[in-house]
């Protein structure tokens, strides 16, 4: 059975843990610790946050003028039967 | 089976069998996505629009051997990640030979946190500045940890289907982006520290 012990093996094992990819066991184990190590369960909380804001900070919108190129690309280059073809 | 999933099968059905709307249709779809995601692993414009260009023209060319073993979109991130990483490799090879690893930092070793990173406000995360400063963090890394994180925490794949699209193993993604969150976490946690520390010193 996993034992964890100590702060440094918890928090190597936050980030699957934000996953979801760690068993029952280990998992009740992470949240106790989490729930009596203030510095850790700040460590998590930072963690979540570098996500989230990954996820929700991370923008990059596709200029007009490289959509139409694009198009005007495939269309010159891609034969519109090549695909039906065997 | 997802939905999307099931659409793009029907679109593709349509491309095989001589529609080339439907793959424009397809393009219009992901294009977006494909541009962000080249134009995050090589940092360029330009570069990215090209590879863009080329992953599509792969794709079309392609599609009869694409056999639905995974969803379309990940078949596509392959192809996308396949090209940026081979002009990386061509071009720029010691961002792919040399950059592997994430420097050896003792705080990532023994992590810490700091309460003005954790407890900022999302808006303020999330303010003009505050997205610039995530931007810069995440081009910090090394590309093989970059796209892995924006695979998995921008796109939002499995880390089954971000190891399909890199070509590595669930436990190599893991373990990268494990590194690659913190190497982000510690950055941010750093200006937070620092913008506190002159606000503070501008208001004595």
């Amino acid at each position: 059975m996993t034992t964890l012990k100590g702060c440094k093996e918890f928090c190597q094992r936050l980030s699957e843990y934000l996953d979801g990819e760690i068993g029952e066991h280990e998992c009740r184990l992470i949240e106790a610790h989490l729930a009596e190590c203030p510095p850790c369960a700040l460590v998590y909380r930072s963690l979540c946050t570098t996500v989230e804001v990954c996820n929700k900070g991370v923008s990059c919108e596709i200029p007009d003028d490289v959509r139409q190129r694009l198009l005007q690309f495939l269309r010159e280059h891609c034969d519109p039967g090549y695909a039906a073809k065997t | 089976m997802r939905d999307a999933d099931q659409e793009d099968r029907t679109a593709i059905k349509k491309v095989l069998a001589g529609d080339f709307g439907a793959f424009e249709a397809l393009v219009e779809k992901y294009q977006g996505r494909i541009y962000r995601h080249l134009r995050k692993m090589v940092k360029d414009n330009h570069v990215a629009e090209d590879l863009l260009q080329e992953t599509f023209l792969n794709a079309y060319r392609g599609l009869r051997k694409f056999e639905g073993g995974s969803s379309f979109s990940t078949w596509l991130f392959r192809i996308a990640t396949n090209n940026a990483l081979m002009f990386l490799r061509k071009h720029r090879p010691q961002s792919i030979e040399y950059d592997d690893e994430i420097r050896s930092d003792p705080s990532l070793a023994f992590m810490t946190s700091s309460p003005e990173f954790a407890d900022t406000p999302l808006e303020v995360l999330l303010s003009q500045e505050g997205r610039s400063k995530i931007e810069e963090a995440i081009e910090a890394l090394p590309t093989l940890y970059r796209s892995v994180l924006i695979l998995r925490d921008v796109e939002g794949f499995s880390l089954s289907e971000v190891a399909d699209i890199v070509n590595s193993s669930v436990p190599a993604v893991k373990s990268r982006l494990h590194r690659a969150r913190n190497a982000v976490r510690e950055t941010l946690m750093g200006y937070y520290i620092e913008k506190e520390l002159s606000t503070s010193r501008g208001a004595s």
